[in-house]
């Protein structure tokens, strides 16, 4: 009897072992290499290093809810960082780095146009799935089809904002001063397609373009630019992009006396800019980003649930809060206000590797070119960009949270779907 | 000179030649031995450093320090690119066509400016290098401040015996930006060891001695200077068909400043110098990589040890160290 | 254009000139006497904005006594760089440039790991503004960049030409050998040098950066704009620095306003020109 006792304990451990090895088997995970091209040196750093804090805490977000599945295994992200300097021959280094020293070939960036055309040629020889915030057509020009714009033009959306801020505060002469680099051309560019939209509806002596001004990033003091500017007495003021200057702007046209709005498609944060501004001088200041501490609720269509549970299984149930949740915790500060646009790219990549089961390029650009619709943190979105300058369906167009900042204090001012400009 | 003399100098003489032919060995053997394109990709960089300090090399012998050089690599690159873009010119025209637009630019430019000297004169390249830049990023023929793009590669060549030799990979390209370097050091040291060379190095010294040698100033240092941003806008025009896309950031005053310090690090001895300081400190900064954020930090560290060190350069110290050991040993 | 504007155009071009005139003229009176182009200069200034923004943000001190410290602190900084880094290199003009760039690439990155990435803004002590006409007002904060300007300058006037120490560093400025001769320790003069003109960083900082902001790479734009103005002026001459400061605040203000942005080009080729006509620029070489 003793012996069948001995082959029963046997067999009861050797199911036993099977079962803990198959179930440990099932959890090893394997991990992805993605990697980061932006700006860590220099004065592009106070771009690069926060976006990549914020991919950190969503890699985490996503290795908590279990990571994502392909081919059967479950994997995790190693975000890899290769500063691009902010130029074209950086971001062909960092391409190169990434590519062929780290072996990545996935990408999430950069930011900078021209660093994205320095690694153009790389990127499609090498078939590099590119989830980029970088605006500039010109990158889709060859025809390349990985890459992704992942965040529609800020003069795009805020074209739509400009038209409702026309409209209800009775607008009649709009001035521009934007920096003289291709994100400044654009935006304004954009945004003066948005506002000859106004003239279709309502007729051309409605509102008037009464200055165009180009200034160089970085300067300190941009007084006498806007003493030229403000001499044509605008009552509203669109900044086309300038980020950190953009409080001294505000400063010091308030400090020469202009009492009318501003807008900015790409704003700083709203602290720094109460702050370098004056409090007392920040008013009717619109912008679209996030008020963190006032989130706002995304409204999902029924019919649009079911995809939107694809990125919330990933990536919690309220994925802004748990976003915001995790990095305050994590590093004791509110996200800087331009990470709002970067937050789908990681998202967006990962979904697109688990449904296309594949690394193969081809089969996830497939994919991801499928989508009808899909998922966003602010709610949903689609491709856009092929009836436009853009000339390929890669540009995304999703709702855009905006706001306008009274001192310190940010409102919000809804929602805006950007309309495409034909 | 004793027989002895002779002979130790002879055999000297013999052996730089063959540790020259060993390192050029070594060197076209390169992309045979690393195939990883990344690590190809920085020794076409590193070659691409060796050539602009070494442009620079007879350049601070003779005096003058400039801070422009990238500008008129700039020159020769936008030329290329857009002699190629616009005017449909196969790049072998183009590629000549470049250094020698450079070289007239140089001449103009020179004519003005080489009658100051030191601190001024290094005072007006700067404000050269960025007028240029501030000129580049004004003008829509050049992209303006988003930059040139859709530059197309080296042209395929057909060469007689051989066939025709294409550009679309990393080893042909670093074999071209090899063949320039070799092409550039060769014409710069042979004309260093002649009666021009001398002359220079005469003017660098002292130009009233110079003149009074009866050295005609102006000439020399004009011929000089055209020489170096030839070579330069040859560089430059490298520099646009294989990274293919062209920006003013490209050729900011730290482009210029960058190469100087490349040869004041290797040491102004020699060729040599700017050779190994290129290579030492490109590679330094590759390998910095991995402290992404702490990498300039850490450059400049490297930069003002190295200086404090060895203020003559790298070639310079071994016979430094010896006189400061020497020194240190109560020895004078 | 109206006379409100040629007034208010005016009035920014004063700002800018002494502007100008404060970051150049520390950066100056070092070379004018050490003979050493100490590129670091715009640093100095950078980490004077950081010391005034934790002196009176973190620790709410007084600004003027803030404004000293900071002079102070920077002026130390100033010394500690002759002693260690220019001073061993001093006979080599070469490595001097080398090491004075490698100290800016050590500087601003320096500066970007301790303090971080993001603008800071320091605010001023002098709220409001002034009303001169009524279009034309100036914040008080600008005009206490051009009062502080006088005041400065004056002081280093009457320190350079009237107390011994100053007349001595002229001495030293002017022959070097002799001035050794004397008995005069030439070391010492070249980190007093360093000292004064850090201070002056320092001083110029606690000024200017209330009126705008500061992040770790402001350094560079600060020393640009010293270069030129050390090129109209005369490098070395307080006076020209006073000179070309202002000059270079009219060239930059007038132009912004009539051409806008392609203005800094035309400042450069004024500048270029004027280095091949006069190389010594509006007031030579000597100091005082």
């Amino acid at each position: 009897m003793k012996g069948k006792r001995w082959t029963l304990s046997l067999v009861a451990l050797l199911t036993l072992f099977l079962v803990v090895t198959s179930v440990a088997y099932a959890q090893t995970t394997e991990v992805l290499k993605v990697g980061v091209p932006n700006g860590y040196t220099g004065s592009g750093a106070s771009s690069g290093l926060p976006t990549l804090k914020a991919y950190k805490i969503q890699a985490d977000i996503l290795k908590q809810h279990g990571g994502f599945t392909v081919g059967g295994k479950k994997y995790t992200l190693d975000l890899i960082q290769a500063d691009d300097g902010y130029t074209a021959a950086g971001g062909r280094a960092a391409a190169e780095k990434l590519i062929f020293a780290d072996k990545v070939r996935f990408f999430l960036g950069p930011l900078s146009s021209a660093a994205m055309m320095g690694m153009l040629p790389l990127v499609e020889e090498n078939k590099i799935i590119t989830m980029t915030n970088s605006i500039t057509t010109e990158k889709f020009k060859t025809g390349c089809r990985y890459i992704f714009q992942v965040n529609p033009q800020g003069g795009l959306v805020l074209a739509s904002q400009v038209m409702r801020i026309i409209q209800t505060n009775n607008v009649r002469k709009v001035a521009a001063f934007s920096p003289k680099d291709e994100t400044g051309r654009q935006n304004w560019e954009q945004m003066k397609t948005g506002i000859k939209q106004v003239w279709e509806k309502e007729g051309a002596d409605r509102v008037k373009i009464v200055h165009e001004e180009f200034g160089e990033r970085g300067q300190s003091d941009y007084t006498p630019i806007l003493a030229k500017l403000l001499a044509t007495k605008p009552d509203f003021i669109i900044l086309g992009a300038f980020a950190g200057e953009a409080p001294l702007i505000v400063k010091q046209s308030r400090e020469l006396g202009y009492k009318g709005a501003f807008a900015n498609p790409m704003s700083p944060d709203p602290k720094e800019l109460a702050q370098v501004a004056g409090a007392q001088n920040v008013y009717e200041y619109y912008s679209w980003g996030i008020v963190w501490n006032d989130l706002p609720k995304i409204d999902i269509p029924a019919k649009h649930a079911g995809i939107y549970r694809k990125l919330t299984d990933k990536f919690g149930k309220e994925p802004l809060v748990e976003f915001y949740q995790r990095y305050k915790a994590a590093y004791n500060e509110d996200p800087p206000g331009a990470i709002v646009y970067m937050l789908d790219n990681l998202p967006l990549l990962v979904l697109a590797l688990e449904q296309a089961n594949s690394f193969d390029a081809d089969k996830v650009v497939k994919t991801m070119e499928s989508w009808d619709v899909w998922p966003s943190y602010y709610g949903t979105g689609v491709w856009s960009g092929d009836k436009t300058t853009y000339g390929i369906k890669h540009v995304a167009t999703k709702s855009s949270p905006t706001f306008k900042q009274q001192g310190t204090k940010l409102i919000s001012t809804g929602f805006v779907m950007p309309e495409l400009v034909p | 000179m004793t027989p002895m003399t002779r002979d130790r100098r002879a055999r000297g003489h013999w052996r730089r030649q063959l540790g020259i032919l060993a390192l050029l060995v070594v060197l076209v053997a390169v992309p045979w031995v690393i195939t990883d394109p990344y690590k190809i990709s920085i020794c076409t960089m590193i070659l691409i450093n060796v050539i602009l300090a070494c442009t620079l090399f007879p350049l601070l012998h003779a005096g003058m320090f400039t801070i422009a050089h990238a500008a008129f690599m700039a020159i020769g690159a936008y030329s290329s690119a857009l002699l190629t873009l616009k005017a449909g010119l196969s790049f072998w025209l183009a590629f000549p066509i470049a250094g020698m637009v450079t070289a007239v630019v140089a001449a103009l430019i020179g004519i003005p400016t080489l009658r100051t000297k030191g601190v001024f004169f290094l005072l007006i390249t700067f404000g050269l290098n960025e007028v240029g830049r501030l000129v580049i990023s004004s003008l829509n023929i050049t992209g303006g401040a988003e930059g040139l793009g859709g530059i197309r590669r080296i042209d395929a060549i057909p060469v007689p015996g051989i066939g025709v030799i294409e550009f679309t990979s990393r080893a042909a390209n670093y074999y071209f930006v090899l063949a320039l370097a070799v092409l550039t050091i060769v014409v710069l040291v042979r004309l260093w060891r002649t009666a021009f060379g001398r002359a220079w190095q005469a003017i660098g010294q002292s130009e009233e001695l110079a003149v009074s040698l009866g050295i005609p100033l102006a000439r020399y240092k004009l011929s000089l200077f055209c020489l170096s941003c030839f070579f330069a806008g040859l560089t430059g025009s490298f520099f646009a068909h294989y990274y293919r896309f062209l920006s003013p950031a490209d050729f900011t005053v730290w482009n210029s400043i960058y190469p100087l310090v490349y040869l004041q690090v290797g040491g102004l001895g020699s060729m040599l110098g700017p050779i190994l300081g290129a290579t030492i400190l490109t590679g330094a900064l590759e390998i910095f990589r991995a402290i992404e954020e702490y990498k300039p930090m850490t450059f400049g560290v490297l930069l003002v040890v190295v200086m404090l060190l060895a203020p003559d350069g790298l070639i310079g110290f071994p016979s430094r160290a010896r006189v400061l050991w020497k020194g240190r040993r109560g020895m004078r | 254009m109206g006379l409100d504007q040629v007034l208010q155009t005016i009035l920014f071009c004063l700002v800018l000139g002494s502007y100008y005139t404060l970051i150049a003229s520390g950066f100056t009176l070092v070379f004018g006497i050490s003979r050493i182009f100490n590129f670091a200069h715009g640093e100095l200034y950078m980490f004077g904005g950081f010391f005034l923004y934790y002196l009176i943000g973190m620790w709410s001190v007084n600004y003027f006594v803030a404004l000293i410290v900071c002079g102070l602190a920077v002026g130390v900084m100033g010394v500690v760089l002759e002693r260690l880094f220019y001073r061993p290199v001093r006979t080599h003009i070469n490595a001097t440039f080398m090491v004075a760039v490698g100290l800016l690439l050590i500087m601003s990155n320096l500066a970007l790991v301790l303090f971080g990435p993001l603008i800071k803004k320091v605010p001023s002590p002098f709220a409001g503004s002034i009303r001169v006409s009524p279009t034309v007002s100036l914040s008080w904060e600008r005009v206490a960049v051009i009062v502080g300007c006088a005041i400065v300058m004056s002081a280093l006037h009457l320190f350079i030409n009237h107390t011994r120490q100053g007349v001595a560093l002229r001495a030293v400025a002017q022959d070097p050998d002799t001035a050794a001769l004397m008995g005069m320790s030439v070391d010492r003069f070249r980190a007093l040098a360093f000292f004064a003109g850090s201070f002056l960083a320092g001083v110029a900082a606690a000024i200017v950066i209330p009126v705008f902001y500061v992040d770790p790479f402001v350094g560079g734009n600060v020393m640009l704009r010293a270069m030129v103005v050390v090129i109209l002026g005369g490098l070395g001459s307080i006076p020209g620095a006073v000179a070309g400061g202002f000059a270079l605040g009219f060239i930059d203000g007038l132009g912004l306003t009539f051409f806008g942005y392609p203005a800094y080009t035309l400042g450069w080729v004024i500048v270029i020109v004027l280095m091949l006509i006069r190389p010594m620029g509006l007031m030579g070489k000597e100091l005082g």
